[in-house]
């Protein structure tokens, strides 16, 4: 219907046709909108592959290390700090 | 901060872990040198939780971190050594998994073709999912910079993907790049579809 979409606050002042991208000819709207939910959608596939990933071990025992080396056992005196950083 | 501050602070800075590995999986791509990273920008968040501010987003804040370690260590060292497809091969080879398409690897390797502010724009919003504002707080930019790398990026990646999929067409077929491109981007869609529908898609 509309063939223009000016309300699209997505793109921001980029003339949308001076096809300045290497891909070279410019194909209609629908196409190139096609092609940006697509990507949009490799993207995040990408991402949250990582996301979903189990976190390895390292980060886990990291953290358990840093508590431990916060609070040595008992309340009061953490002034001598045990070999934490190098 | 308190016990309880401390404590809440590391329950979210824990939930920032895998947001960590991803981001620092975009930016650098070799899946060791990545996770190195994330767990220096960790040890960082960790040493510096007192000038965090509760209530802002733990994730723009540990990425910004990740982000200044990245550079800093590019700068200095491990620079110089651009994205080849061998690497992303062997990042694909290493998660052995046959639902993943091969399009993911042209997508790394286009990704890794973009200038560094478009590239980190575009996986900040485009593949994190971060608003623009988030975004610009990673970066250190104005929300408006942001935007029009985003945008830049779009396009370039666009084109990149273009020139692959006529790469990748020619011989075999004399398929028009585009058509190739855009059967690609459908099976790719295809396969999202069917591997796990997400809550997203709204």
């Amino acid at each position: 219907m509309a063939n223009k979409n000016d309300g699209d606050s997505s793109k921001d002042g980029a003339p949308p046709k001076d096809a300045e991208s290497s891909g070279g000819k410019a194909v209609d709207a629908p196409t190139a909108r096609r092609r940006q939910e697509a990507i949009g959608r490799r993207l995040r596939q990408m991402y949250e592959e990582v996301v979903s990933e189990p976190v390895p071990d390292d980060f886990m025992s990291f953290l358990q290390q840093a508590d431990k080396a916060k609070k040595p056992g008992s309340s009061g005196g953490s002034s001598t700090d045990p070999s934490s950083d190098t | 901060m308190s016990e309880d501050e401390e404590q809440t602070f590391k329950t979210e800075l824990v939930a920032a872990i895998p947001h960590l590995r991803a981001f620092a999986r975009s930016l650098c791509n070799d899946p060791t040198m990545a996770d190195d990273l994330a767990q220096e920008a960790l040890a960082k968040a960790w040493k510096a939780r007192e000038s965090f501010e509760p209530g802002t987003s733990i994730k723009a804040w540990t990425f910004m971190i990740l982000r200044n370690q990245f550079y800093s260590e590019k700068r200095r060292s491990w620079r110089s050594t651009p994205l080849d497809v061998d690497m992303a091969e062997n990042t694909l080879l290493a998660n052995d998994d046959p639902t993943m398409p091969m399009e993911l690897l042209e997508l790394r390797s286009a990704l890794a073709k973009l200038p560094d502010d478009q590239r980190e724009a575009l996986i900040l919003v485009g593949a994190g999912g971060m608003s623009y504002e988030e975004a610009a707080q990673v970066c250190e930019c104005a929300v408006g910079t942001i935007k029009s790398r985003v945008s830049r990026a779009r396009r370039a990646l666009e084109g990149l993907l273009l020139e692959a999929g006529s790469r990748s067409s020619n011989g075999d077929h004399d398929i028009p790049a585009q058509d190739a491109f855009d059967d690609i981007l459908e099976q790719a869609a295809a396969l999202a579809d069917a591997g796990g529908k997400r809550s997203g898609d709204g």
